[in-house]
C-alpha cells in the first residue's frame, strides 16, 4: 500500500464533510475517486496533501503519518496534486511555469547563489516535460494565453516535473473538449506506467477506461469500491447516480 | 512585470544601457564646477544612495509582491550605527557598515518571524507598526540624540588617508556601491531563488504545493531587503554629518511606496529611475513651490497608477525605447525583430 487512509473525519462547523474514511491506494495502480458534487472528493484530496488537516483520523503515506505535515513538507515527500480550478503561474512562460516545479529535484531548488540561465539540468528536465504534455511550441507563450485545455495539461506537467511517486488529479480533464480530453487519457495511462496516480472524475467514460480501481463516495462516506465492472453494477452506485425510482 | 529574461536580444540591449548609464555617472564628476555646479553631484549623490535601498526594496515588493511599508527601519538604523561608530569606535566606514549590517540581519531576522505570518495591507501595516516603533524610540531616546540626532558625526575614511568627506571620493564610493548592490540585486532576481520569488508574487499556494517552504524564502528575501536598506543609510549618514530621528519616519518609508510604484516595480531600473525622479523633480520644484511641490509628484503619481500600473518602465518598454536605441547603435536588424 503506498497510502492509506485511518478513520478520517472532517466536521467543519457542525457539517460532516467527511465520515470515516478507510481507503488505500494501491501502488503503481490508478485509483479514481468518484461521487457526485459535495461527496467530499476534493476535500479528501485537501487532506491528503495539508491543505486542509482532518479532525480526526490519520493519512499513511509509505508507513508515515502524513497528517499535521505543511504542503510543502508532504509534496517534498513525493505527493504532487493539480487542482479543479487551474493554478498556475499566469504571468510566466510555459517554460518557466514548468522549470519552476523541475528546479525542485535539484539542491539549488531555492539558492540564491545559483543562475538559472546557467541550470541545463533543469532546463532537459523541462524541455522533456513540455514533450510529454505537447506544448513544447507554446514554450515561451504566457501561461495566461494558453487554451484552457492546453492550461490543464500544463498544470498537470507541473505536478509532473517534480517528480512525484504519487500523482493526484483533481478533474483533468474539466473543461476540455473531446479531442483534448482523449489526448490527456492517454497521457494518464503512459503517466500511470511509473507513478501512482489518484484522479477524481466526472467523466464515466474516461473513468471506466482507465482506472484499476474506483472509491465512490457519498456524502462525504465510502459507498463502495472495487473494479470499475465490480462497481458499475453496484445497485448503491446506481441510486446515487441515477436516484431513487 | 517581473519578466524573465527570454532571448539573449533583451539581456544584451540592457547591458549596453546599464554600461551607457555607468559610463555617464563615472565621468559626471569631471563636468562638476566646470559644466555644472558641484550641487548636481550631491543631488546625484543622493540618488545614488536611495537608489541602493530601493534596490532591496523592489527585492521584496516588486518581485515578491510584499509592499514594506516601513524600509525606513532599516535605512535609520544603518545610519544610526554607523553614526555612533564612526564618533565611539573606529572611524572605518566598513566597521560601520558592517555593524549596521549586523543588528540590521537581527531586525530583518527577527521581524521576519513576525511579517511572514501576513500579506498584503496586513504586512503593509504590520511593517508600518514595527517602523514606528523605532521612529518612537530614536526620538526619545536622549543617548543617540532624541528629537536632536546625533550631530556632528566625523567623516570616516575609506583607508586610512582617503577621508570620505571628501566629495569626489565619497561620490565614487556610492557608485561602487551602488554597482555592487545592482550586481547582487540582479543575480539575485536571475537565480532559482527569485524564480520562486516571482512564483510566491504569482500564485503562493501553488509554490507551495511543489514543495517549496514559502514562508522561509519571504524572511530571507526580508532580510536580503533590509541589508540593502542598511548600506543605504550608512552612506546617508556619511553623506550628511547629521543622523535625525526623521530617517525612521512614515514619510521617508511612503516616498520608497512612491519611488517604487513611480518608475515600475520589479525591474529593479524601474525603482532607480523612480527614485532619480522623485529626487530631481523634488529639487527642481521645491525652489519655487515651496511645500507645494508634493502636489506634483502627487499629480503624476496619479496619473502613472491610471494610465500606466506599472510604472515608467512599462512607457518607456511601449515606446520601445530599446528598439530605438538599437537603430541608432545597431546595424538595421529590422528583418531579425519578428515580435
Amino acid at each position: 500500500m503506498l497510502l492509506r487512509t485511518e478513520n478520517i473525519s472532517l466536521n467543519i462547523g457542525g457539517l460532516q464533510i467527511l465520515r470515516d474514511l478507510n481507503l488505500e491506494i494501491a501502488e503503481g495502480k490508478i485509483t479514481s475517486i468518484i461521487g457526485p458534487n459535495g461527496a467530499g472528493k476534493t476535500t479528501l484530496f485537501n487532506v491528503i496533501t495539508g491543505r486542509m488537516s482532518p479532525t480526526r483520523g490519520q493519512v499513511w503515506f509509505k508507513d508515515k503519518n502524513i497528517v499535521g505535515l505543511s504542503p510543502f513538507r508532504i509534496a517534498r515527500l513525493g505527493i504532487a496534486r493539480s487542482f479543479q480550478i487551474t493554478n498556475i503561474f499566469e504571468r510566466m512562460s510555459v517554460f518557466e511555469n514548468v522549470c519552476i516545479a523541475a528546479q525542485t529535484n535539484f539542491p539549488y531548488r531555492s539558492s540564491i547563489f545559483s543562475q538559472v540561465s546557467k541550470d541545463v539540468a533543469t532546463s532537459r528536465k523541462a524541455e522533456e516535460i513540455l514533450e510529454l504534455i505537447g506544448l513544447e511550441q507554446m514554450k515561451n507563450r504566457r501561461a495566461r494565453e494558453l487554451s484552457h485545455g492546453d492550461q490543464r495539461r500544463l498544470e498537470m506537467g507541473m505536478s509532473l516535473a517534480i517528480e512525484p511517486v504519487f500523482l493526484m488529479l483533481d478533474e483533468p480533464t474539466s473543461g476540455m473538449s473531446p479531442a483534448e480530453t482523449a489526448a490527456t487519457i492517454d497521457l494518464i495511462r503512459s503517466v500511470g506506467e511509473k507513478v501512482t496516480i489518484c484522479l477524481i472524475e466526472h467523466k464515466m467514460n474516461l473513468v471506466m477506461t482507465v482506472s484499476d480501481k474506483l472509491i465512490v463516495l457519498n456524502l462525504g462516506g465510502k459507498i463502495t469500491e472495487g473494479s470499475p465492472e465490480e462497481v458499475a453494477s453496484d445497485e448503491r452506485v446506481q441510486k446515487i447516480y441515477l436516484g431513487t425510482a | 512585470m517581473a519578466d524573465s529574461d527570454v532571448g539573449g536580444r533583451t539581456v544584451s540591449n540592457r547591458r549596453l544601457i546599464e554600461a551607457a548609464i555607468l559610463l555617464v555617472l563615472v565621468l559626471l564628476p569631471l563636468g562638476s564646477g566646470r559644466l555644472f555646479s558641484d550641487f548636481y553631484i550631491a543631488l546625484t549623490l543622493r540618488i545614488l544612495i536611495f537608489g541602493i535601498l530601493m534596490l532591496g526594496f523592489d527585492l521584496l515588493a516588486g518581485y515578491c509582491g510584499l509592499v514594506s511599508f516601513g524600509h525606513a527601519m532599516f535605512f535609520g538604523t544603518g545610519a544610526y550605527v554607523a553614526a555612533l561608530s564612526w564618533r565611539y569606535l573606529s572611524d572605518s566606514v566598513w566597521v560601520g557598515m558592517l555593524l549596521g549590517l549586523g543588528l540590521n540581519a537581527v531586525i530583518g531576522y527577527v521581524l521576519g518571524l513576525l511579517v511572514v505570518r501576513t500579506r498584503t495591507v496586513y504586512f503593509i501595516f504590520l511593517t508600518f507598526a514595527f517602523s514606528q516603533f523605532f521612529f518612537v524610540t530614536a526620538n526619545s531616546w536622549r543617548l543617540i540624540g532624541g528629537t536632536d540626532g546625533l550631530t556632528g558625526i566625523p567623516a570616516p575614511t575609506l583607508v586610512p588617508g582617503i577621508s570620505l568627506g571628501d566629495r569626489i571620493p565619497f561620490y565614487y564610493f556610492s557608485l561602487g556601491m551602488l554597482t555592487i548592490a545592482y550586481w547582487v540585486a540582479r543575480r539575485i532576481v536571475n537565480s532559482h531563488f527569485g524564480r520562486v520569488l516571482r512564483g510566491i508574487h504569482q500564485n503562493e499556494e501553488r509554490v507551495k504545493f511543489l514543495g517549496y517552504n514559502s514562508p522561509l524564502l519571504i524572511r530571507r528575501v526580508f532580510l536580503i531587503s533590509g541589508l540593502f536598506g542598511s548600506v543605504s543609510g550608512t552612506l546617508m549618514a556619511c553623506f550628511q554629518p547629521f543622523v535625525p530621528p526623521s530617517y525612521y519616519h512614515l514619510s521617508l518609508s511612503g516616498e520608497f511606496v512612491m519611488m517604487g510604484l513611480l518608475g515600475g516595480m520589479g525591474t529593479l531600473v524601474g525603482p532607480l529611475m523612480g527614485t532619480a525622479i522623485v529626487i530631481f523633480l523634488g529639487d527642481f520644484l521645491s525652489t519655487w513651490l515651496k511645500e507645494a511641490w508634493m502636489l506634483c509628484l502627487g499629480g503624476l503619481y496619479v496619473v502613472c497608477v491610471l494610465f500606466s500600473p506599472e510604472g515608467l518602465t512599462e512607457i518607456i518598454s511601449k515606446l520601445s525605447a530599446t528598439r530605438l536605441l538599437s537603430k541608432l547603435f545597431g546595424r538595421g536588424d529590422r528583418h531579425t525583430s519578428g515580435n
